[in-house]
């Protein structure tokens, strides 16, 4: 597996099909995604009118509904990966189903598919009871967000709101969760006991964790439909009761298990600069740019055409050095040591004195992610060792029983 | 010897500070340290009865300092502070090469010098200032983590990193009278010294011949040291400007910005990092301020240091932080600093170094210059060529630099300026942190006429304990908080037992000191070396010249060790935040931007990166939470207990 997060990227098969009339033939294990003439529906909303050139669903569908199929095409061609899975996840969603398209609508509408996933808030209850399953008739309001990045800042925007962030687990993610009960804390402290078998999610599990901007009508009227959109509900100051807002997605970071060490793979809307302040640190790859600039095209008229891929980590080195791969919007500060991959490996649980391991280190005074081959001398059986929990850090978010 | 040794760069601009107040506050009695709590009249407070208090003008008695009735903040002039610190438009502005004439011409002269702290993510942060003893004006110390001198092309950087870190520099000579013509903050000045050692030096040096001397004078010794003085610093708001600002609802940190200058040399074996070292000229002479109506009246210079070159043939002196400084007239207090070249020096007349020998005469070596152009083409570093036939008398005798024509204070008689005390008695542990029951070590030393003495010398141990009192106004005013620093055991019960109390100095010079915390509180320990005059009994606050004693800081923290009995189900958000946080959310509002301490929600997302701030592991960090360092080994236990709770999902 080539290491590919800032590395030469392949060029997408979507896009030279866009480009070079349709010519693009991909392989076997990469189906070329279809580009169609004209719209393809009648139920999309906010844009959808006018996706002419925009991806069709089974070709979408082709890819990311099959782990073999990511898998193969993450190894040859990642960008193309990256952006069929944005894609067919950013397909709007069926109403009163979880995490199925609706091929009756095209792509601009919302909710999308992974907006009704299944969120941190739903799985991770209070006093570790269990979650309703997977087919419960879908989310049962908006989401409550997070007001801070892992490292405990708070992103604001120009308008002086908060970024926030909502982490949704797709079937395969959530439904091994609730095989093994580790959506409460006991079940996960249970893994350290002896004969254990160890957390491996299926290959099917995916994560996504989605920043977002609160809209305003006004400030930012220019603007409206440039946003995959959707509604949350923002904590207020002193605990009062959460205000329903309407946001739009700013990045989002995806994560398929396809791959053992899983699939590494970040978007943004590319007038966060403008919106937020904020700069990428690391360069875009010039192949992946070139592969962004082709499928924005492709998707105009779409929210989606203002989104970008900022990269795809497979890998922890690549030519003796730490791959880095960052959002923006989620990583903002710490752009410059943020590996998805090194810092996810250290999803953890210990019954010991500590109970997860640290997301950033202090070396040296500095406060610093994780990056490069990981270590592994945490983990292990001793009393305040650690288990790991096979890259899914949300598992964190699991309580335990609430004695009276 | 450190700044007084060649080659040397000197360097020029401004810092800034933007200390926080409510914590460190002149005029009241907010903090009470000794237990890191709140005085009973502001812990009663609610949230934010207490910070609205702190923005709150009030009528305070400034006779103590002879300013009247004032309308200040409760607060003090900045409580959305942060710690800060910040060097503005520093650049390198001269170069005395290893040998020869000194102002040589070098690339580097020119280039800027910058200081940061530890990084966050992709970004340093600032550097901080915080005192050891929040009830003294004399205990400020910085933590930087890079130093940085010219460009990638040519210069050099200290980098703290896993093998070392930059030792914390602390204030010296802290001086109330370098600027005799103004109030408040514009006659204050400390003298500071940077120690760089070798491990976390790395030098560039392209073209410039000044870097390669500094580098190969830093190899062969432990590394670089930079020596700089603070002065003329003024407020960028006046109170009543603070309080309309406050009372629009705004949030702004009201910076102190001054003068900034000092000078790059070698640090060398057996010598101390961070006090200027040398031989030491203690002032002498009560001077008169001839500018009515000022805060300083009657004064002295500030202490000066000496040394011989290594080729005999001057004497170089370190005048940085001697001569004062006037500015007529006074501009107002809330303007910026002013440039450093309009400053001038007040006018002593002639002033000549001289060396008395055995029998007492006195020998002139040569005219010492002080213009504020000297001051800032050098640093403060003078070289006086030595006459033929007295470098063995100036190796013998005292050094003292005399000015005939000063204006001496009406009904004292002509004295030196300056004259040197053969021994002196420093330590790099100028602030010790200890907590109650444990116990450090401080290595005291002493030299004599800047060298290990030929034979044992005695120093005297004495403690001193840091109090603030109040004692109440008959004039409806409220006072402001008085400053004690008293005998131990006379006059106050001891912070720290020291042992032994009086010692000898070894033959390497040095006196090892055990300190046992007894009780929490803060103290100095003063040294004294034989043939030296005792301090007087009471150091209170303003008394002037004890600054130049050689003395150093402790705090002993409580233990708060019986919060460990209570039982992990009774560690509560709760009981985290009345025991742990409550104390640094009223004190510290600028902590808003970054974790809401009485947020329970935003301290639960924000457990992990908590426990990792508050580390003693972090403690040399300027990361390192909180910044003010007296969160006791207890309380921090019951803060990580609460966090690692968070941790595995239980409720709190």
């Amino acid at each position: 597996m080539r290491a590919i997060a800032i590395a030469a990227l392949g060029v997408c098969a979507a896009c030279k099909g866009s480009t070079s009339g349709g010519s693009g033939s991909g392989t076997a294990s990469n189906p070329p995604v279809a580009i169609s003439d004209a719209a393809s529906g009648s139920g999309g909303s906010g844009g959808s009118g006018s996706a002419g050139g925009a991806p069709t669903l089974p070709a979408l569908a082709a890819v990311a509904e099959h782990p073999d199929a990511i898998a193969a095409l993450v190894a040859t061609d990642p960008a193309t990966l990256a952006w069929d899975l944005f894609l067919y996840l950013d397909w709007p969603a069926t109403p009163g189903l979880r995490g199925v398209p609706d091929p009756s609508r095209t792509l601009g509408a919302s909710p999308v598919v992974w907006q009704t996933w299944k969120e941190v808030h739903e799985t991770y209850l209070a006093g570790g009871a269990a979650p309703t399953g997977w087919n419960d008739g879908g989310p049962s309001g908006p989401p409550t967000a997070s007001l801070t990045e892992i490292d405990g800042t708070t992103l604001k925007d120009v308008n002086g709101n908060p970024i926030t962030y909502t982490v949704l687990l797709n079937q395969g993610t959530f439904e091994y969760l609730v095989s093994r009960t580790l959506y409460a804390y006991t079940g996960q402290a249970a893994l350290r006991s002896p004969g254990a078998a160890p957390v491996q999610f299926p290959t099917s599990a995916m994560e996504v964790k989605a920043s977002w901007k609160i809209l305003d009508p006004i400030a930012d009227k220019d603007r409206l439909d440039h946003y995959i959109v959707g509604q949350l509900l923002l904590p207020q100051d002193g605990g009062g009761a959460p205000t329903k807002v309407t946001v739009g997605l700013t990045g989002l970071h995806i994560t398929s298990k396809a791959l053992p060490n899983w699939i590494w793979i970040t978007f943004e809307q590319i007038e966060n600069p403008t919106t937020t302040g904020t700069k990428l640190l690391l360069p875009i790859d010039p192949a992946v740019a070139s592969v962004n600039a082709a499928m924005q095209k492709a998707l105009a008229g779409t929210p989606l055409a203002y989104y970008q891929l900022d990269g795809v980590q497979t890998e922890y080195t690549a030519g003796g050095q730490p791959t880095l791969l960052a959002n923006t919007q989620i990583e903002t500060t710490f752009q410059k040591s943020s590996s998805c991959i090194t810092c996810h490996q250290r999803a953890s649980i210990s019954t010991g004195k500590v109970p997860r391991l640290d997301l950033f280190s202090m070396k040296a005074g500095n406060l610093a992610g994780y990056v490069g081959e990981p270590d592994m001398t945490p983990f292990g059986p001793g009393p305040n060792q650690y288990t790991a929990l096979d890259f899914v850090w949300s598992m964190r978010e699991a309580k335990q029983p609430v004695h009276p | 010897m450190s700044a007084l040794d060649r080659p040397r760069l000197h360097f020029l601009g401004q810092m800034a500070a933007i200390t926080p107040t409510a914590n460190n506050n002149n005029y009241d009695l907010v903090v009470e340290p000794q237990s890191v709590s709140l005085y009973p009249k502001f812990a009663a407070m609610s949230d934010d009865q207490f910070r609205q208090a702190m923005k709150t003008l009030v009528l305070k008695n400034f006779s103590i300092v002879n300013e009247g009735i004032v309308e200040v903040l409760e607060g003090n002039w900045n409580f959305y502070g942060d710690n800060s610190v910040q060097w503005r438009d520093v650049t390198i502005t001269g170069y005395d090469p290893p040998s020869g004439a000194r102002g040589a011409a070098d690339p580097i002269v020119g280039q800027p010098l910058a200081i940061f702290g530890n990084a966050w993510g992709d970004t340093p942060t600032a550097p901080i200032i915080v005192d050891i003893d929040p009830t003294s004006d004399f205990s400020s110390q910085m933590f930087l983590a890079e130093f940085t001198v010219g460009s990638a092309q040519a210069g050099f950087s200290a980098t703290a990193n896993e093998q070392a870190f930059i030792p914390r520099t602390h204030s010296h000579w802290l001086d109330l009278a370098r600027n005799v013509a103004m109030f408040p903050d514009a006659t204050f000045a400390a003298t500071w010294q940077l120690a760089l050692p070798n491990d976390t030096l790395a030098f560039t040096p392209g073209d410039s011949k000044a870097i390669d001397a500094l580098a190969t004078a830093a190899r062969g010794g432990l590394g670089l040291v930079a020596r700089f003085t603070t002065y003329y610093f003024n407020r960028k708001y006046t109170d009543p400007q603070l309080a309309a600002l406050y009372a629009q609802g705004q949030t702004v940190q009201n910076e102190s910005a001054g003068v900034l200058y000092g000078t790059i040399a070698p640090w060398l074996p057996g010598q101390l990092g961070t006090v200027p070292g040398g031989r030491r000229l203690n002032p002498v002479a009560q001077l008169q301020n001839a500018i009515p109506k000022v805060f300083v009246t009657t004064y002295g210079l500030a202490p000066a240091c000496a040394q011989v070159d290594p080729s005999g043939t001057h004497v170089v002196l370190d005048l940085i932080a001697a001569f004062r400084d006037e500015i007529l007239p006074p501009p107002p207090l809330d303007a910026p600093p002013p440039p450093a070249t309009s400053i001038t020096k007040v006018d002593y007349g002639v002033a000549t170094l001289q060396v008395v020998d055995a029998s007492g005469t006195a020998h002139d070596i040569g005219p010492v210059p002080y213009d504020q152009t000297t001051y800032m083409t050098s640093g403060g570093i003078v070289e006086v060529p030595i006459p033929s036939g007295l470098a063995a008398t100036i190796a013998t005798g005292t050094l003292q630099i005399v000015a005939p024509a000063a204006p001496f204070a009406a009904g004292t008689q002509p004295a030196p300026l300056l004259a040197e005390s053969a021994v002196v008695a420093e330590s790099d542990e100028r602030a010790t942190y200890v907590t109650l029951g444990e116990s450090a070590t401080i290595t005291v030393n002493v030299r004599q006429l800047g060298a290990i003495p030929a034979s044992p010398v005695p120093v005297l141990v004495q403690q001193y304990r840091s109090l603030e009192i109040l004692t109440p106004t008959t004039d409806g005013t409220q006072p402001l908080p008085a400053k004690l620093t008293l005998p131990v055991p006379t006059k106050a019960k001891p912070v720290v037992q020291v042992t032994p109390q009086g010692a000898m100095s070894g033959p390497d010079g040095n006196i090892q000191l055990t300190i046992t915390g007894v009780d929490p509180g803060m103290c100095i320990l003063v040294f004294t070396p034989s043939g030296d005059t005792p301090p007087p009994d009471d150091l209170n606050g303003f008394a002037p010249g004890w600054a130049w004693l050689y003395f150093v800081h402790v705090r002993v923290l409580p233990s708060d060790a019986d919060l460990d009995a209570i039982a992990d189900a009774d560690v509560t958000w709760d009981l985290v935040y009345e025991k742990v946080l409550r104390y640094y959310y009223k004190l510290f509002p600028v902590m808003d931007q970054h974790l809401q301490l009485n947020d329970k929600q935003a301290c639960m997302r924000g457990a992990q990166i908590l426990m990792g701030l508050t580390d003693a592991s972090a403690w040399n960090s300027t990361l390192y939470m909180p910044v003010t360092r007296e969160l006791s080994d207890g309380r921090r236990r019951l803060l990580h207990r609460w966090c690692q709770r968070v941790l595995a999902g239980q409720e709190t």
